[in-house]
C-alpha cells in the first residue's frame, strides 16, 4: 500500500509541475476538464481487482510502477522501419511517445479537418468543445443504483495528462474514398506512458475508415504503457469504420478506449485486431442515441506466451429500431490469458432493438485461459437480443472427420483455425483487407 | 483373387466391454461387400477402427491393407491409400466451404502420393461432373461442411466425396439410414455407379433395401462382435423372412 501512496504521489507533483504546460491549459474548459479529471484518478488511482470489470487480469506492473510522461523523440530508425503508405491509405499520420510526429498527405481533402490535438487547443478550440466527453459520463450504472468511476480510472489518467491526439473532423456530406490510417510508435528507456486522447466527428451524411495500429514499443528491456482514448460522435446518416491493431513486446502496455455517440441512422463499424506479447485491453463504449442507429464491434485477438489481453463492451440501446452486433474470437497458444466482458444495455423505450453477442475462444495450449463474460441489461418491453460464448480446445470429432479426408493433424488444425477466424475477416471492406492480412503474418496464425 | 483388406482375430474393448471380439473378414480387390447386424452388434465400431479412430481402450489382432499393417498407418495416410469412410453421422465445418474442403483433402492425398496436385480450374470441372451425376445443385459447393445439410443432402455429400476422392475401398456406415425413397434412389446410384473392378466396398447397413440396389457379392451378418454367417445377396432375402433373432439362432 505504501508503494501505491508514493507512487500516486508521484503522478501528483508530475500534474502540478506540468500544470502550466499542459496543451490547451489557456483553454477554460479543457483546462477545467483535465482538472477534473486529475481528481477523479485521484480519488479512484488504477484500477484493482476489487473492481469488477478488471478483476480478471492482474496489471501488477501497471500498479507497481510509477510511468512518468514519455519524453518527445525523434527516432529515426524506428521510422526507418516502418512500410510504405499502403496505396489505399489517404493520409497517414505517425505518432511517437504519444505525441505527432508528422502528417503524410499527397493532397488535401475538401470538407476534412486533420490535425494534432496540440494543433487544435493552439488555433482552433472552439472547434473541440464539447466534443472531449467527461472522464465520469462513462461510469458504471450498478443496478444498485450507484454510478460507479472507478472502472474509468484509466480514462480519468490519460484525461489529466494527454500531451496530443489526434483530430478528425468531416463536414456533412463528406465520403472519403479510402483510409486514413495512425500509426503510435514508442522508444522509451524507461517506465513510461503516452497518453493519446482523439477526437473523431463525423458530419451528417459523411463516412470515412480510420485504421489506428499501436505498434510495440523499439525498446523491449523497459515498461511503456500506451494509453489511447478517442471521442467518436457520428452525427445523422454518418458511417464510421474504426480499426485497431494492438501488437506488443512482452513489457508492453497497451490500453485503448473509445467512447461512441451515434445520432439518428448512424453507423458504427468497430473491428480490433490484438497480437499482445504484453498486456493489452480495448475498451468499446458505444451509445445508440437515436433511432436506427447501429453498431458492430468485432475483435480477432491472438495470445501468446504470458500476454493477457482483455476486450469490454458495453453496448447502450437508448433509441429506437436500432441494432448491435459484437462478434469476438479467440485464440490462445502457451500461457496466454484472455478475457472477454460485453455488456448489453437497453434502456427504457429503446423498443425495437435488435443485438446480438457472441464470443468464441480456442484454447491451443493446456496453460491458457479464456473468461468470457456475457450481459444482457433489458430495460424495454419488444427486443430481440442474442448471446452466445463458448471456451474450447480443437473438437476431436471434426479433427477425426477432416483427418479422415487425407488432411494431416496440423493441416486440420490449420484448417479449423482459418475457419475460426473467418467470420471477422469476411466482414472487413476489401479496402482495409491487406492491412489485416499483414497483422496476422506477423502474428503466425 | 487378390485380398485389400484382411482382418484376423480383431477384439475391441470400448470402456471395458467387448465390442468386437473373435472377428475375421477379408475383402478382395473389386469385391463389394455387405455388413449387416442389429443395434449394437459392433458394425459402426468397425467403421471407425478401419478409418483410423484411436479413442479405444484396446484394439487387438490383425488388420491388413494391401498388404501392409493398417493399424499401424495414421489416418491419414489410410485415406491417402485410398481407404474411405463415408460417416454415419456426417460432421458440420463451420467455416470452411465444401468445395475448398474437397480440394484440399484432394490435394492433400495427391501430395502425400506424390501426384500432382490439381488447380482451382481443373477441380471445378470434375466436381461439376459429379454433382450432376448426384443430382447436387451446385451451390452446395460455397456452402459450409455439412452446415444445416439435411439428412439426405448430408448423406449424398458424403456419397460426393467418395467419388471426389476416388477411393480403393469405401466404408459406407449407414449411409441409407435417414433417407426417404427418393433420395435412397439417387445415393444408390452414386453409389453403383461407382462400382467397378478395381475399386471395393464395404456396406454397413441395417436394411435390405440399399442392398437391393447394390447387389453386393458377399453379406455378412454380424452379432455380438463377430461374424456369424456369410452367404451371397440371397442371405438379405433369407434376413427379411426370419429376422436377426432368426438367423442368430440358426448359427
Amino acid at each position: 500500500m505504501k508503494n501505491l501512496d508514493s507512487i500516486m504521489q508521484k503522478y501528483s507533483d508530475t500534474f502540478a509541475s506540468n500544470k502550466n504546460e499542459f496543451i490547451g491549459k489557456d483553454i477554460v474548459w479543457a483546462a477545467k476538464l483535465r482538472e477534473k479529471a486529475f481528481e477523479q484518478f485521484l480519488h479512484d488511482g488504477i484500477p484493482q481487482q476489487d473492481v469488477e470489470e478488471w478483476n480478471k487480469v492482474n496489471y501488477k506492473n501497471l500498479l507497481n510502477n510509477f510511468f512518468s510522461i514519455s519524453s518527445k523523440t525523434d527516432d529515426k530508425n524506428l521510422l526507418k522501419k516502418l512500410k510504405a503508405k499502403d496505396k489505399n491509405c489517404l493520409i497517414r499520420i505517425i505518432f511517437l511517445n504519444g505525441r505527432m510526429h508528422k502528417i503524410e498527405s499527397k493532397k488535401t481533402f475538401k470538407g476534412i479537418k486533420i490535425n494534432s490535438l496540440k494543433y487544435f487547443l493552439e488555433n482552433c478550440p472552439e472547434d473541440l468543445e464539447g466534443q472531449i466527453s467527461d472522464s465520469s459520463s462513462f461510469s458504471e450504472h450498478r443496478l444498485s443504483k450507484k454510478i460507479d468511476s472507478r472502472p474509468q480510472g484509466i480514462v480519468a489518467l490519460n484525461a489529466a495528462f494527454y500531451q496530443d491526439g489526434i483530430v478528425v473532423l468531416l463536414e456533412d456530406n463528406v465520403k472519403l474514398s479510402g483510409f486514413i490510417e495512425i500509426i503510435h510508435l514508442g522508444n522509451s528507456n524507461n517506465a513510461s506512458m503516452s497518453p493519446v486522447r482523439s477526437i473523431i466527428s463525423l458530419g451528417k451524411n459523411s463516412s470515412c475508415q480510420i485504421i489506428e495500429k499501436n505498434l510495440s514499443s523499439s525498446n523491449d528491456k523497459s515498461l511503456y504503457f500506451s494509453n489511447n482514448v478517442a471521442d467518436i460522435n457520428l452525427s445523422d446518416f454518418s458511417s464510421l469504420t474504426f480499426l485497431r491493431m494492438i501488437e506488443g513486446n512482452e513489457l508492453d502496455i497497451h490500453i485503448n478506449t473509445i467512447h461512441a455517440n451515434l445520432k439518428n441512422s448512424a453507423n458504427f463499424y468497430c473491428p480490433s485486431f490484438i497480437s499482445s506479447c504484453g498486456q493489452s485491453r480495448v475498451e468499446s463504449r458505444v451509445n445508440l442515441e437515436e433511432k436506427d442507429s447501429s453498431a458492430t464491434i468485432n475483435g480477432l485477438t491472438i495470445g501468446k506466451n504470458n500476454s493477457t489481453s482483455e476486450s469490454l463492451t458495453r453496448v447502450n440501446h437508448i433509441g429506437k429500431y436500432c441494432s448491435s452486433n459484437q462478434t469476438f474470437r479467440t485464440i490462445l497458444n502457451e500461457n496466454s490469458q484472455d478475457s472477454f466482458q460485453g455488456k448489453i444495455r437497453v434502456e427504457k423505450g429503446a423498443d425495437q432493438s435488435n443485438a446480438n453477442m457472441s464470443s468464441k475462444s480456442l484454447l491451443l495450449s493446456e496453460n491458457a485461459q479464456a473468461n468470457a463474460k456475457p450481459e444482457l441489461e433489458i430495460l424495454a418491453d419488444e427486443v430481440k437480443c442474442t448471446h452466445g460464448v463458448t471456451v474450447g480446445s480443437f473438437n476431436p470429432e471434426q479433427m477425426f472427420y477432416i483427418c479422415s479426408r487425407g488432411l494431416s493433424e496440423i493441416e486440420a488444425k490449420n484448417l479449423l483455425t482459418n475457419a475460426f477466424l473467418k467470420v471477422i475477416i469476411e466482414e472487413l471492406p476489401a479496402s482495409l483487407a491487406s492491412s489485416v492480412n499483414e497483422f496476422l503474418e506477423i502474428t503466425d496464425v | 483373387m487378390e485380398t485389400l483388406l484382411q482382418i484376423e482375430d480383431l477384439e475391441v474393448d470400448v470402456e471395458d466391454r467387448k465390442i468386437l471380439a473373435g472377428f475375421n473378414l477379408t475383402i478382395n480387390k473389386g469385391e463389394n461387400a455387405a455388413i449387416m447386424g442389429p443395434n449394437g452388434a459392433g458394425k459402426s465400431t468397425l467403421a471407425a477402427i478401419l478409418a483410423g479412430k484411436d479413442n479405444y481402450q484396446s484394439i487387438k489382432g490383425s488388420i491388413r491393407y494391401l498388404g501392409k499393417d493398417l493399424l499401424k498407418m495414421s489416418v491419414e495416410e489410410r485415406a491417402a491409400k485410398g481407404l474411405f469412410l463415408a460417416f454415419q453421422y456426417p460432421v458440420e465445418i463451420p467455416g470452411v466451404s465444401m468445395s475448398n474442403f474437397i480440394r484440399i483433402a484432394l490435394n492433400a492425398q495427391k501430395k502425400f502420393r506424390g501426384e500432382k496436385e490439381v488447380n482451382a480450374v481443373e477441380f471445378l470441372e470434375l466436381a461439376r461432373a459429379k454433382a450432376k451425376e448426384l443430382k447436387m445443385n451446385e451451390d452446395f459447393f460455397q456452402r459450409s461442411v455439412n452446415v444445416g445439410f439435411s439428412g439426405g443432402e448430408k448423406k449424398r455429400a458424403e456419397v460426393f466425396q467418395m467419388s471426389m476422392l476416388n477411393p480403393v475401398l469405401s466404408i459406407l456406415d449407414e449411409t441409407d439410414s435417414g433417407l426417404d425413397v427418393d433420395a435412397l434412389k439417387v445415393v444408390s446410384e452414386g453409389i453403383k455407379n461407382f462400382q467397378t473392378k478395381d475399386r471395393s466396398s464395404l456396406v454397413i447397413t441395417h436394411y435390405k433395401k440399399l442392398l437391393d440396389y447394390l447387389e453386393p457379392d458377399t453379406i455378412h451378418i454380424l452379432s455380438k462382435g463377430k461374424i456369424i454367417k456369410t452367404g451371397d445377396k440371397s442371405l438379405a432375402q433369407l434376413l427379411e423372412q426370419k429376422g436377426y433373432s432368426g438367423i442368430i439362432e440358426a448359427a
